[in-house]
């Protein structure tokens, strides 16, 4: 019982804060109250960067030049490759390991 | 009530609340101001007819010491100092060690062998004297786990504590 009654005591007893804590606190809490910008504008701002970060990648990402290209230059290219580098034309070079067919 | 007599009313209870559930006492203060600030936020929207208002302020200090803990917990990952140092004994503050009766000392050692949810329910139960229905309420615990949860952590300190108190 006289256990029992001590583990309680101590339980009870809590810890006391002194006047600097209740001070601090209070400076901190005045702090976030004042200067504490809104959660909203937090995720706007958040959303608002990757966007921008987003947008400066793809106005900096440079198409290659092939995507440039339609299909009959693609063909013509792939023509011109296989004249220029290969003696049984385009059929001949696929057999080739450094062959490119362009698409 | 104005929200400046809600501070001084409550600031002890709080910052026990707090206090009980961190390691150290900067911790503490910080997760208490955390607490005020939603407070402060939610103030107008407290209905006494809906619930009393310590009920009221432990509800949103639990939901608070929630999100205090998890954002702890990703702050951990991205931290350079190793978790050990970080889990080390309320010596943060030498000045407010010195403070400390022998009552806090004990207290503080008793807290040390139990989880953050344990601490939760010792401290509503036995500094905040609230009812295990009340302590259900806030916590989102059935009032049988609650009395479980209780018992087990008083057994825990019997157990851990029995030579030294």
């Amino acid at each position: 019982m006289k256990y029992k009654n001590k583990l309680n005591t101590v339980l009870e007893s809590g810890f006391q804060p002194s006047t600097t804590t209740k001070e601090r606190v209070r400076m901190v809490l005045e702090r976030k109250l004042t200067c504490h910008a809104p959660r909203r504008f937090q995720w706007a701002l958040a959303v608002g960067s990757l966007l921008v970060l987003l947008g400066i990648g793809l106005y900096v990402r440079q198409p290659h030049p092939v995507e440039l290209l339609g299909p009959s230059a693609l063909h013509a290219t792939n023509i011109y490759v296989a004249q220029n580098f290969g003696e049984c034309g385009p059929r001949g070079l696929e057999s080739q390991p450094d062959y490119i067919h362009f698409q | 009530m104005q929200f400046e007599e809600l501070y001084e009313t409550f600031f002890v209870r709080v910052y026990n609340y707090a206090r009980y559930r961190c390691e150290t006492d900067t911790e503490a203060e910080d997760l208490t101001a955390c607490i005020f600030e939603k407070l402060y936020r939610k103030f107008n929207s407290y209905n006494a007819d809906k619930s009393p208002i310590e009920a009221w302020i432990f509800t949103i200090a639990h939901s608070v010491t929630v999100d205090f803990s998890r954002r702890k917990k990703i702050r951990s990952w991205f931290s350079f100092t190793p978790q050990q140092e970080e889990n080390l004994p309320m010596d943060d503050n030498p000045a407010r060690t010195l403070e400390r009766t022998s009552l806090e000392e004990e207290l503080q050692a008793a807290l040390e062998v139990l989880t953050s949810q344990e601490r939760e329910l010792i401290n509503l139960h036995y500094y905040q004297r609230l009812k295990q229905t009340d302590i259900a309420a806030i916590t989102g615990l059935s009032q049988s786990n609650v009395g479980v949860l209780l018992h087990r952590a008083v057994k825990k300190l019997k157990f851990k504590l029995g030579n030294e108190l």
